[in-house]
């Protein structure tokens, strides 16, 4: 006879006894409990009504599924995912993987992917293949099929025995949509894209980063909320602070600080706006020149506008020692010739503007070289190539003769006089007095312009010096030949009264 | 180390009690045209407000005349290359009234 048990259903259990499934079995009226306790009796050691543990493993036939926390599956769109968790708070639907032992490793979630129909058979995969998907859906209010992202590994290329290539992508939902776009992939060399595709470097860069959209760029900010940025559009590329394009760089290679448009093919352009300052500087750290007034100390050439309204450019070179700026002119043969349109190894092209849109040479009398000791202009080349030089400023008529060169004899002379006679020696006095006495008629000739000499005109006027010179000594000459003649007649008439 | 001093920024204008401070700077010898040879030290300073402006990490003033120098160094000093820099710093005519701080 079967032992007797009292059966107050679910939550209590068997109120006497501990039947075993013989026992639940052996019942006359067979109900869903008592077939429900019968395995779990059978199968585990479990004491809470409705809890299952299994101690051996638990296959669910393919094409059924499980549910965790709902009475059935649900859908997203036309897909019944076959593993479920279901719940209505953060417990309950959260899944979790845990390992607790004393090694290094972790728990694993892993995927598997293979182009065999058959479970447990072998299909290569192919280039493409999804091997991981985690995807996320939300209720948009009709039905759960809208997708927000995901998140996926595909075999990167393809793949052979031993050789399965792997790429990761990451899809997000625009606004507006309900399908994701991929906005980023690394591929199986490491290198990342931001945007949809592959990465590719055209220069062929081993590790790289590739931004791709129609402004493509990097944003940088600093903790104060000031961001640079820089970026592709169009094929230029720029650089820009809190919004504002400081420098750009076009396809061709034309840089342009501040310019949005640089001009030439391949150049450098600066525009410096309002401001007046230097605008190009070269620099070395072992140079301390000391005119800060008008550079850094460690500033060896600057560049910058020589006259803040209307333009010009200033060249300044700062140094320690005794060169400055000095002008090295290597060309492959200097030229020879002496015509009108020759070059030199260091050429100067003084032009003018035109009034129109061109430039036209330097006007004949026009000053197309100047050399100035910084205030006082000491020699000019006018545009007729007519040098002036030695200002004359410090007296009326006085040339200083500091520019003369060593080879002007009255220069020499007149220097040699002034330091042997105290400034009182004949030579120069006396072509001083001529200087000043025909100070008027030397400025119409062109002898004295302004308060320069002109050196052609001076020579000129040596020459017709030296030629009137001639002239009159030739005319002595004359006079001594007849005064001679006189004298001979003289005498012979002398010498026949004597006899 | 650094030192306070009277100092004219940019355009003439004069602050006082400028926090001055060496940055860097290193020993160079330079071969003159005769073959000489001289050893200089060239360092960098930075100029702040006063010492707070230093202290609450506000940036370096742009002063051209008190930036970057150079002098003579001599290769047996024991003295090193900051000290050797105030020292000739506190020397300059840019600076006045030198105290360290």
């Amino acid at each position: 006879m079967a032992n007797t048990y009292t059966y107050t259903g679910p939550g209590t259990r068997w109120a006497v006894g501990n039947p075993t499934a013989e026992d639940l079995l052996n019942i006359s009226r067979i109900n869903a409990d008592h077939l429900h306790e019968a395995l779990n009796t059978i199968m585990s050691t479990s004491t809470a009504n409705g809890a299952l543990s299994l101690p051996a493993d638990v296959t669910i036939a393919n094409g059924f599924g499980l549910t965790i926390g709902g009475t059935s599956q649900l859908n997203i769109g036309s897909v019944t995912p076959e593993l479920q968790v279901l719940g209505t708070g953060s417990p309950d639907s959260t899944a979790m993987l845990a390992m607790f032992n004393s090694t290094a490793g972790g728990p694993l979630l892993s995927f598997l992917k293979s182009r065999s129909a058959t479970i447990g058979g072998s299909g290569i995969v192919g280039s493409g293949d999804a091997v991981v998907q985690l995807a996320g859906y939300a209720d948009d209010g009709t039905d759960y099929a809208s997708a927000v992202g995901m998140i996926a590994i595909s075999i990167d290329g393809t793949p052979g025995a031993n050789d399965t290539p792997g790429k990761f992508q990451v899809s997000l939902t625009p606004d507006g949509t309900q399908a994701t776009t991929e906005v980023l992939r690394i591929n199986n060399a490491g290198n990342a894209m931001l945007g949809a595709g592959a990465p590719t470097s055209p220069v062929g860069l081993s590790r790289f980063l590739e931004i791709e959209g129609a402004d493509a760029g990097l944003v940088l900010h600093d903790s104060g909320g000031n961001a640079w940025e820089m970026y592709n559009s169009s094929n230029v590329l720029y650089w820009a602070y809190n919004g504002g394009t400081k420098m750009q760089m076009s396809a061709a290679g034309c840089l342009g600080l501040n310019e949005a448009l640089p001009e030439g093919s391949l150049s450098i352009n600066i525009n410096q706006a309002a401001y007046d300052d230097i605008i190009f500087a070269l620099k070395s750290s072992d140079i301390s020149h000391g005119m800060t007034d008008h550079a850094e100390a460690d500033t060896y050439f600057s560049i910058k506008k020589d006259n803040v309204a209307t333009g010009g450019v200033a060249l300044q070179a700062f140094s320690e020692g005794n060169a400055g700026l000095v002008l090295h002119a290597r060309p492959g043969a200097i030229p020879t010739t002496d015509t009108g349109s020759s070059l030199g190894a260091c050429t100067i092209k003084a032009q003018q503007w035109d009034g129109g849109t061109d430039v036209i040479a330097a006007p004949a009398t026009s000053n197309a070289l100047a050399v100035t000791d910084g205030t006082t202009t000491r020699f000019i080349v006018k545009g007729n190539g007519a040098i002036h030089a030695t200002n004359v400023t410090s007296g009326s008529g006085d040339l200083d003769g500091t520019a003369l060169d060593g080879e002007d004899d009255i220069g020499l002379i007149r220097a040699f006089e002034r330091t042997v006679h105290s400034d009182l020696g004949i030579i120069m006095s006396k072509w001083d007095g001529q200087v000043e006495a025909h100070a008027d008629d030397l400025r119409r000739v062109g002898v004295v312009q302004g308060d320069f000499y002109c050196l052609q005109r001076m020579d000129s006027l040596l020459g017709g010096g030296v030629w009137q010179n001639h002239c009159r000594i030739q005319d002595l000459r004359e006079v001594l030949d007849s005064t001679r003649k006189e004298l001979t007649e003289t005498q012979a008439q002398l010498q026949r009264l004597m006899a | 180390m650094a030192i306070i001093a009277d100092i004219d920024l940019d355009g003439g204008i004069p602050l006082s009690g400028a926090y001055i401070r060496y940055m860097d700077g290193y020993v160079k010898v330079f071969e003159g045209d005769e073959g000489t040879k001289e050893w200089r030290l060239i360092y960098d300073v930075a100029v702040y407000k006063n010492q707070a402006a230093r202290a609450a990490g506000d940036a370096a003033l742009s002063v051209r005349a008190v930036d970057h120098f150079k002098c003579l160094y001599d290769l047996d000093t024991t003295t090193n290359v900051p000290t050797l820099a105030y020292t000739d710093l506190k020397a300059r005519p840019a600076i006045s009234n030198p105290v360290d701080a």
